[in-house]
Order: structure tokens, then C-alpha cells, then sequence
């Protein structure tokens, strides 16, 4: 192996060594018995990409690239790697304990997939070139439409699996399809040099056609308005400890390939797509805030609140970079979003686990007096919510807001930020109702079992929650980081 | 030599059929292959455009595509053969547990 060889390998090596372990793990699942903790195992594999990411990644602060200029090594990259892998990390965490409850049969193989669905969404994050980008979306989705379906002796699983299957190479065909024309267009698939073509001439209608076609592919995965239909029934069949990786790493990768395509491929065409995306944010705000109004099952409430939060990630899509604060918002809310929705799903997942078979486990009538009857999960779930909303105690998800529409703001895109706010306005009502359903209403039956949580759930919960207090209350370390780390754009 | 223009025309209406067909059709597995259509389309449509622009980025593209359409079929059909042991139908509106 060429040295040049040796260096590209070392400069990844976060995605090699989640893909060896994977591969072991899967052997040592096929051929030993039952009597070690994959969950365990999967956890070391994740937490070994962390550190491998923190050694490698953090010395090319200026960017650069691997493997013939296919991969970005650059800051992005390293932070979307630590996000990526301590939300997998986390979401293994919350979940080790409940997989069987949640009728998960195959806890090898599911953990496998668990470790190349992190590996795709690396590959997708940092690719520098089209069809690599492509080969990541695919690795991430494959495996991630099988964990779907993972709990296979429930039907709504299976059928979450399918909708998530068909839909998703649907998108990824469109997603393609751009790929194919930007190529014809700009006769590279290296996202600097087609960057380079688009911004030499004056946008062409083909340039137009096909980034409308990414975005279509891109829309589909950070699940926005008009794009969004699948989630809501797959973050509700699939089982909970999917649902909470697919909440944070899938949208997370997704955001962070948005980010590269829109501003380092097409950002010299701003004043084309900011009408697009304009009407997305718009669209995703509303009707996401609207509909989860009108839900009475909690993870499918998550999954509409999820939808409205990719419409206020996307509005500061409209600030490219970090010189009207669009950039750190945006990774801000980003690290907010994941630390909340880990933690509220993970409640969720703590309550209902142990009646996964019954389709009303997640009701709300569940959550009746939860506050009085096991006060730890009341209280953090409470911090969770009131984050979501974006009101203190739950400061993380405020200072998020305020940043990203303070972004749009200096953008002047001042009619996107009063829908923004007002839309936070509404969304208040479906989280509080939560509130109000663990702390002031009755429960009619008896109290639901919960069980308990174990240590690896109590503490990733704690954590989370300990996560959104401290990066409420002393966001300017934090944020400051992240603006060195848009400057890349 | 046939131009260009009629390998997109082509590319473009096949896209559309699997699009429509995606769109309307009720059995999934012929969504399935509405889907494999579209990829297919954009496997000519990439070919053509590496014969355009000069270089062979698209045709090996193209194997890329056609590996990822491969192991999609292997795990769409597999979902699908769950699907079918707990419905006993192929109709997506079968599927319906989950709108409610």
C-alpha cells in the first residue's frame, strides 16, 4: 500500500473502524452463543469512532480531502462525525435495555445495522463527490429500512418498513436523477469543481432542473413539507429505539449534506433556490405545528413536532455561512435537537415499552399522572417538552430559535421569522398538553408500569437533560465553536 | 450517429412512467419495479451524458447504481415477504394499520 494509500485510510479511519466492527460483531453474532452484550459491544465500536474521529480528524482544521478528493476531511465533517456517532452512541445507550420488550428478535443483526447505517450517514456527510455521496444515502437508508422492520412479529413494524422502503428509493431516485444532470452539466461529479461551473456562468434552466431534483432527495430525509409523509408512520411503527436513532442521526447526516449542496454547490445561485426554500421552511412550520395539534398518540405527536423543527433548521438554510449567524444556528440547533429528541423518545420508549404489542401504548391517556406516579421520568420528560417548545427552563431549545431566526432576521427575510415565532406560539399547546396530562389529570386506571429503567437508560436520560441545561444556560463556548467550525462554508 | 438528445428524451419519459406508475399503482411489487425503473433511467441517462461531456465518471456511475439497485431488491423483496406472511396481500392499501 502507497503511503498516500496508508494516510487516506488514516484520515477515515472513524467510518473503518465502525465498518470492521460492525463486520466482527456480525461474525461473532453468527458464530458464538448468546452470553455477551452486543449492545455493549456496539457501544465500545461507536464510542472507538468518537475517539478515532477526536485524534485523526481534529488536525485538518483547514480542510482536506481523502481518497482522490472524494472525501472532505475539513471541520464539518469532524463535527458532523462526533454528532453522528455520539447520537448513535446515545441512541444504543437508551435503548439496550428494552430491545426485546420492544419484540426486536435479532439483536445481532440489528446492531449491525445500527453500526452501517452510522458508517452511511459518515460516507453521506462528508462526501466530496456525487456518487459517493450517493453510495453513503444508500448505505445509511438500506440498512436503516431493515431496522424498521426489525421487530418482524408486529405488523405495523413490517409496515413501516415497507412505506420507508418504497418511499425512500423513490426519493433516492429523484435525489439520483439530479446527480446524473448536474454531471451532464458540469461533466464532474466533484462537488468543488461543479460548484466552480455553476458559479463561472449564469445558472442554465438544466442547473435549475437538477438541483430541484437533489432537493426533492435531500427534503425526503430531513423529512420537510411537501416531502414529509412517510415519517409520521414510520416514526410510529417502527420500534421506539429506531425511531430515536432515526429522529437524531438520519436527520442530523441529512441536514449536514443540505448544508454542503446548497451553499458550497449551489451558492452562487442563492437568489434562485431562496424562494424554494423559502416555501419549504414555510410549509414545514405550519403544517407539522398543525398537525401534531391534532394527535393523541405521542410518538406520531414527536414525529409531526419533528417536521415542524426540520422547517426551522431550514430557515436558516436563507443565511449561507457564518457572516449572518445561519451557519452556528444551525449546528447549534442541530446539537439542541438531538440531545431533545434522544431524550423525550427515550421516555416515551420507557413507558410504552412493555406494551409494545398494544398499538395504543403510546397514548396519551398513558401519560396520565406520570408526573406523581414515577417522578424522575415526569420531571425530565417535562424539560424535554418545555425544551421542544422553546421555553426556559428548557433553554436549549429557545437560544436555538432565537438563534436561527435572528439568522433570518439579518438576511431580512423578516416574514419567515414572524410565521417562525408565531409557529413556536402554536406548537407551545401540543407540548404542554403533555405537561398537563402527566402533572394535572387523574389517570382513570391504574397507574402504567414502567418497570425499571436500568442504568445505561436512567443516565442517558439524566445526561440529555444535564446536555440541554448546559448548553442552555452557557451557550457562548459552545456557540463560538461552532462559528469557527461554519467558516468553512 | 444518434444525438444525444433522444437517449434524455428517453431517459426522461422512462423517469416519468416509474413515477406515475409509483404514483398510482396499488400492488407494491409492481411499485417496486416502477422504482427500479426510475433507476434505470438514470443509468441510460448517466451513460449518455459520459458519452456528451468526454470521461467515463458516469459509466462508472452507472455500476455503482446498479449494485446499490441489487442489494435494494434484495431487502425491498424481503420486507415485502414479511409483509405478505401478516397480510396475506400484496395490496399497499393493505397496509393500513398505521393511518388512523
Amino acid at each position: 500500500m502507497s503511503p498516500q494509500m496508508l494516510s487516506d485510510i488514516a484520515l477515515t479511519s472513524p467510518m473503518w473502524i465502525v465498518t470492521l466492527g460492525a463486520l466482527l460483531l456480525l461474525l461473532g453474532d453468527a458464530f458464538t452463543a448468546s452470553g455477551w452484550s452486543r449492545s455493549f459491544v456496539s457501544a465500545v465500536i461507536l464510542l472507538l469512532g468518537i475517539v478515532a474521529t477526536l485524534l485523526t480528524q481534529s488536525g485538518y482544521w483547514e480542510g482536506s480531502t481523502a481518497f482522490s478528493g472524494t472525501i472532505f476531511v475539513d471541520r464539518v465533517s469532524w463535527f458532523f462525525f462526533l454528532l453522528i456517532q455520539g447520537g448513535a452512541l446515545l441512541s444504543v445507550l437508551v435503548g439496550m435495555s428494552r430491545l426485546s420488550d420492544e419484540r426486536v428478535e435479532a439483536v445481532g443483526e440489528y446492531y449491525v445495522l445500527l453500526l452501517l447505517a452510522t458508517v452511511g450517514a459518515c460516507m453521506f456527510v462528508a462526501s466530496a463527490e456525487l456518487i459517493t455521496m450517493f453510495i453513503g444515502l444508500e448505505t445509511m437508508s438500506l440498512a436503516l429500512y431493515c431496522m424498521c422492520g426489525a421487530a418482524s412479529s408486529l405488523r405495523r413494524s413490517t409496515e413501516s418498513a415497507l412505506k420507508y422502503f418504497l418511499l425512500g428509493s423513490f426519493s433516492s431516485a429523484f435525489l439520483l436523477f439530479g446527480i446524473s444532470i448536474l454531471y451532464g452539466l458540469s461533466a464532474s461529479t466533484f462537488i468543488p469543481e461543479i460548484a466552480e461551473v455553476l458559479n463561472r456562468s449564469t445558472p442554465v434552466a438544466l442547473a435549475y432542473i437538477g438541483f430541484g431534483l437533489l432537493l426533492v432527495g435531500l427534503a425526503f430525509k430531513i423529512a420537510a413539507v411537501p416531502f414529509h409523509f412517510w415519517a409520521p408512520d414510520v416514526y410510529e411503527g417502527a420500534p421506539t429505539p429506531v425511531t430515536v436513532y432515526m429522529a437524531c442521526v438520519v436527520k442530523a447526516a441529512a441536514v449536514g449534506v443540505c448544508l454542503r449542496v446548497l451553499w458550497t454547490m449551489f451558492g452562487g445561485m442563492l437568489d434562485g433556490w431562496s424562494t424554494a426554500i423559502w416555501y419549504i421552511a414555510f410549509l414545514s412550520m405550519t403544517l407539522g405545528n398543525l398537525l401534531a395539534l391534532c394527535q393523541r398518540g405521542l410518538k406520531r405527536m414527536l414525529a409531526y413536532s419533528s417536521i415542524a423543527h426540520a422547517g426551522y433548521i431550514t430557515v436558516a438554510f436563507l443565511a449561507p455561512g457564518a457572516a449572518y449567524g445561519g451557519g452556528p444556528a444551525i449546528l447549534y440547533y442541530l446539537v439542541a435537537y438531538s440531545l431533545m429528541t434522544i431524550g423525550s423518545f427515550g421516555v416515551v420508549l420507557a413507558v410504552t415499552s412493555k406494551r409494545a404489542g398494544d398499538p395504543r401504548a403510546d397514548d396519551i391517556s398513558t401519560f396520565h399522572g406520570l408526573g406523581y406516579s414515577n417522578p424522575f421520568l415526569g420531571i425530565l420528560m417535562a424539560l424535554f417538552l418545555l425544551s421542544l417548545a422553546g421555553i426556559p427552563p428548557g433553554m436549549a431549545g429557545l437560544l436555538g430559535k432565537i438563534y436561527v431566526f435572528n439568522a433570518a432576521m439579518q438576511s431580512d427575510y423578516l416574514g419567515l421569522v414572524v410565521i417562525g415565532v408565531l409557529n413556536s406560539a402554536v406548537s407551545v399547546y401540543y407540548y404542554l398538553r403533555v405537561i398537563v396530562a402527566m402533572y394535572f389529570i387523574e389517570p382513570k386506571e391504574a397507574p402504567v408500569q414502567v418497570g425499571p429503567l436500568g442504568f445505561s437508560m436512567a443516565s442517558i436520560l439524566v445526561l440529555c437533560a444535564l446536555g440541554i441545561l448546559a448548553i442552555g444556560v452557557f451557550p457562548a463556548a459552545l456557540y463560538d465553536g461552532l462559528t469557527q467550525v461554519a467558516h468553512a462554508f | 450517429m444518434i444525438p444525444v438528445s433522444f437517449y434524455l428524451t428517453l431517459a426522461a419519459l422512462m423517469f416519468t412512467i416509474g413515477v406515475c406508475g409509483v404514483a398510482i399503482r396499488r400492488n407494491v411489487i409492481v411499485v417496486f419495479m416502477c422504482i427500479e425503473l426510475m433507476l434505470n433511467a438514470v443509468n441510460l441517462s448517466m451513460v449518455a451524458f459520459s458519452r456528451t461531456v468526454g470521461n467515463l465518471d458516469g459509466q462508472i456511475g452507472v455500476f455503482f447504481v446498479m449494485v446499490v439497485a441489487a442489494a435494494e431488491a434484495a431487502i425491498g423483496l424481503g420486507i415485502i415477504i414479511a409483509l405478505f406472511r401478516s397480510t396475506r396481500s400484496l395490496e399497499s392499501s393493505e397496509a393500513s394499520e398505521l393511518r388512523r
